[in-house]
């Protein structure tokens, strides 16, 4: 076996790295604001706090909260040694930052006492900053230019809007990739111009979580293709988000694939306020769930039902005498989302046109595929359609033994002829593995060597696995096709 | 070839950054995007040019290669849909021109004309959440995994009666290049795992923890019911003989990882109580209990064969599964055989055919399917396997099996015909 380098850290990702420096630095500057400390101690705790604040500001970089103009004030009240202020303005920032003190907890047994349901509820109180997001933009400026900017998005937003949002400046391509990796409140990206690639600010302690993004390297190309370029990519990474492109390049001289690439491409003179209202067009457009919007309409339409389904509306509970406790269980809005109905804004599976199409289509650009179908049976009728659909009688399909029940009940219904595949067996704890790329390649060789290659029409395997066995599908598609 | 792959409990992969690479929809695109590209045209020519004559091409044409593959997810199972909420993700190029029509059909086949809306409308209002927040979800129960991996391998009192498998227990060292071993040791720390998922034959998604319980003393499907259950409300579902697995999904909160600790070490107290009540003999069975639990485990048996008068082509992989299914259609033609006397008619020279499906729950894959010759390894495993639950075996009655003279079939047909023909 093959060593290669693999990396090794103290703490599994950033954010719980992000909280323990946080912790520290709480538990320093409180340090710092008792009187009887003697002068060795001082030092020592200040210089750990000077570590930990030029940590967290390279940290605090890539969020919006607290942020840099905060951590600046922090870094200001400990230089000009005001501890008591320090340590307040730290303890307000944590908890802030954190919601509630079970995040600042590294140690979960410490909530020992509590029970579950009184933990669980206090974890969602956080959830207070309702449709609330991060716009990153890239730009390589000032930090007199970022204030501006900053505050001239601030003055459109407007009370009325549904959504609202905090920008975060990066300067160069990589940051911007790890300010995606790091930040999950970004929604929509906004790359202006030519940014710079390298970023400066990948200190030792933070290079462990960037790995990822070691492996684009784009220190070749030319600075105006960077912008494009970092277009592509986070549509292939992160496909859902929103990017934009600011660029002062005449459109004659687009290239289609930086077209294709960005849902829109502004001017350097276009308005901000175009930009603004673009961006929550976008996020509005992402928001909107069209068939749960028709059921929900239909529900506040009053009708009369003379078509099945007495239940609807909850009419034949809600009268009741005795199933009353059913529709008090489960509200009145379950009933009346009952319904037998395609039309009045609602929609038909088996043919959508409206909602339900729709709907389907945006799961299929949130998913990644050409098409995608709901199937309100579960997984085991999903499988039945799809080997229905592919299969006819005395095709040979090749199927890992142990995959699940409806497989192998779709292909007695299909009449297909199974060759079965075994996965690798983990005997000392009575499980199955995976079927390992060179049996698959067995199996075929000895297909074709008895002609019979060309019947085969599928492989058909279980990814994961129920014990959490990832196939490499790459791999396996390119070995295959 | 079509590929079908059933992501039954990978519907949240799309959403996490090393998850992603690994789901069918983004290879699919992926190697799409690779086929069409100048440099495959580029590396297929070159293909070309160095074949010697007669040899065939071994990399497909770009001209003609066609991306087709299907994915299923049961949404409900990783993100937030009601029960059975499931899709159906496509990328087939050849989709419009060969099997949408056939795919409609087998879609109405199946589905209900009265779907349930409640259902739809959370595949809906799911999508939007992973839309905004897949990501983020994703990554924190990825997080509350390796917490709950890291708490159980730093603790000497959980260590004492619970082992947290990890990647070198599921996945043989020549299926990983990375060379990547674990997570999380006490020693090291975490280890990164991006080299492992980009290159990796095989490797271990982290949200599921499996934990060896042999050491209690108690079989899995004993601790699921009795101790975590029971004592705890904590609902589990997989086991095997001494293992349980745990999930985390993008629901599992901090608060709830900290209980199923807190379950397990007062587990673990109570055990330390039990084992110090016990008196020498007792020890003894105990230490036995163990062993068998650890080391006495059934042989797992691969797929035997066909049995020939269901194969396809006599002599190649491929059976007839359903013929066999529905020849048993005719109450004459199988009859009923006890397990414990299967190995001596297999002794006596009998080949014994399944004429059902024998599905042992757990684990849950047939162990039989309708055609199949019964093999010597699948009684024992049967015989040594103690669970409650086998579909279509019937303890009564035994297992079902064809009459010899279903399996002599194709000769009577044959000379049935030869006579026809003389005639």
């Amino acid at each position: 076996m093959k060593k290669t380098n693999i990396s090794r850290t103290q703490f599994y990702n950033i954010s719980q790295l992000r909280i323990n420096y946080w912790n520290r630095l709480k538990v320093d500057s409180h340090a710092l604001n008792v009187n009887n400390l003697s002068n060795s101690k001082q030092e020592e705790i200040k210089n750990r706090v000077k570590q930990l604040i030029d940590e967290l500001t390279n940290i605090e970089s890539y969020f919006a909260i607290p942020g840099t103009v905060r951590l600046k004030s922090i870094s200001n009240l400990f230089h000009s040694e005001e501890y008591s202020s320090l340590a307040y303005k730290i303890n307000e920032t944590c908890k802030q930052l954190v919601g509630n003190k079970h995040n600042l907890v590294n140690d979960p047994l410490a909530d020992d006492e509590m029970d579950l349901t009184l933990i669980e509820e206090s974890e969602n109180i956080v959830n207070s900053r309702r449709n609330h997001f991060d716009v990153l933009l890239i730009d390589n400026i000032t930090e007199q230019e970022e204030i501006d900017l900053k505050k001239s998005y601030k003055s459109i937003s407007e009370k009325g809007d549904n959504f609202t949002y905090d920008i975060i400046i990066q300067k160069s391509f990589q940051d911007a990739l790890i300010a995606l990796l790091f930040n999950h409140s970004i929604q929509a990206v906004i790359i202006r111009f030519a940014p710079n690639f390298h970023s400066k600010r990948i200190s030792d302690n933070i290079a462990p979580y960037v790995n990822s993004i070691k492996k684009y390297d784009f220190t070749q190309q030319d600075e105006t293709d960077l912008g494009p370029t970092l277009g592509d990519l986070i549509k292939k990474i992160r496909p859902e988000l929103d990017v934009y492109y600011v660029t002062d390049t005449s459109l004659s001289k687009l290239k289609d694939s930086t077209l294709k690439c960005f849902k829109r491409i502004f001017y350097q003179s276009e308005d901000i306020q175009e930009m603004h209202l673009t961006i929550l067009r976008g996020i509005a457009e992402r928001y909107e769930t069209p068939f749960f919007k028709a059921l929900v309409d239909y529900s506040q339409k009053p009708t009369g039902v003379f078509h099945a389904m007495p239940i609807s509306r909850g009419n034949s509970v809600f009268k009741s005498n005795w199933i009353n406790d059913f529709g008090e269980f489960y509200g009145r809005n379950l009933f009346l989302a009952e319904t037998s109905a395609t039309t009045g804004g609602l929609d038909s599976l088996l043919m959508p046109t409206g909602p339900l199409k729709r709907a389907q289509e945006k799961a299929r650009d949130a998913y990644g595929s050409l098409n995608t179908y709901f199937v309100t049976n579960g997984t085991s009728t999903a499988n039945k359609i799809v080997l229905q659909a592919l299969v006819k009688p005395k095709d040979v399909v090749l199927i890992d033994r142990d995959c699940h029940k409806s497989h192998h009940y779709g292909l007695v219904l299909a009449g297909a002829y199974p060759v079965y595949l075994d996965s690798y067996p983990i005997q000392e704890y009575s499980m199955y593995g995976a079927v390992p790329i060179n049996h698959i390649t067995d199996k075929l060789l000895e297909l074709k060597e008895s002609g019979r290659l060309d019947k085969v029409k599928m492989l058909l395997l279980t990814n994961c696995t129920f014990d959490g066995i990832v196939y490499n599908v790459e791999k396996v598609l390119l070995n295959q096709t | 070839m079509i590929f079908l792959w059933d992501e039954a409990w990978f519907a949240f992969a799309s959403f996490g950054v090393n998850y992603k690479q690994r789901t069918a929809m983004f290879t699919a695109s992926k190697l799409s995007e690779y086929y069409k590209s100048k440099e495959y045209k580029r590396k297929y020519t070159l293909h070309i040019k160095k074949l010697k004559d007669g040899e065939r091409p071994t990399l497909p044409d770009p001209a003609l290669v066609r991306v087709r593959v299907y994915a299923t997810q049961s949404t409900h199972k990783t993100l937030s849909s009601f029960r059975q909420g499931s899709m159906i993700h496509i990328w087939d190029e050849d989709f419009r021109r060969k099997s949408e029509s056939t795919f409609l059909e087998a879609y109405m086949t199946h589905t209900s004309t009265s779907p349930n809306y409640q259902m739809l409308a959370s595949l809906d209002i799911g999508r939007r959440q992973v839309q905004f927040e897949g990501f983020e979800f994703v990554e924190k129960s990825i997080e509350m995994a390796m917490l709950l991996r890291e708490k159980i391998v730093n603790s000497p009192q959980l260590n004492k009666y619970f082992d947290v498998l990890t990647v070198h227990n599921f996945i043989p060292n020549n299926r990983r290049e990375s060379g990547l071993q674990e997570y999380y040791t006490k020693e090291t720390g975490w280890n990164m795992m991006e080299e492992a998922w980009k290159q990796d034959e095989f490797v271990l998604d982290p949200t599921k923890i499996t934990l060896c319980i042999g050491k209690t003393g108690v079989d899995g499907d004993t601790f699921k019911n009795k101790y975590l259950m029971d004592k705890f409300g904590i609902q589990i579902n997989k086991t095997s003989r001494n293992t349980v697995l745990f999930m985390t999904n993008i629901g599992t909160t901090k608060g709830s990882v900290s209980y199923l600790i807190k379950a397990l070490l007062n587990i673990s107290d109570e055990l330390d109580d039990e084992l110090r009540s016990l008196n020498k003999k007792e020890l003894e069975l105990h230490e036995k209990r163990i062993h068998s639990l650890m080391k006495d485990v059934p042989p797992l048996p691969d797929f035997s064969y066909f049995h020939s008068s269901f194969q396809a082509v006599p002599g190649v992989p491929g059976g007839d599964i359903r013929s066999a299914y529905y020849l048993a259609y005719d109450e004459n033609n199988y009859e009923y055989i006890l397990l414990e006397d299967c190995l001596e008619a297999m002794n006596s020279g009998r080949v014994l055919v399944a004429s059902t499906f024998l599905i042992p729950y757990p684990p849950g894959f047939p162990v039989l399917v309708p055609g199949q010759v019964i093999s010597k390894e699948i009684i024992n495993f049967m015989l040594a396997l103690d669970v409650g639950e086998v579909h279509g075996y019937n303890s009564k009655l035994g297992m079902r099996i064809f009459k010899e003279k279903v399996l002599k079939r194709d000769q009577i047909n044959s000379s049935i015909a030869g006579i026809a023909k003389i005639k």
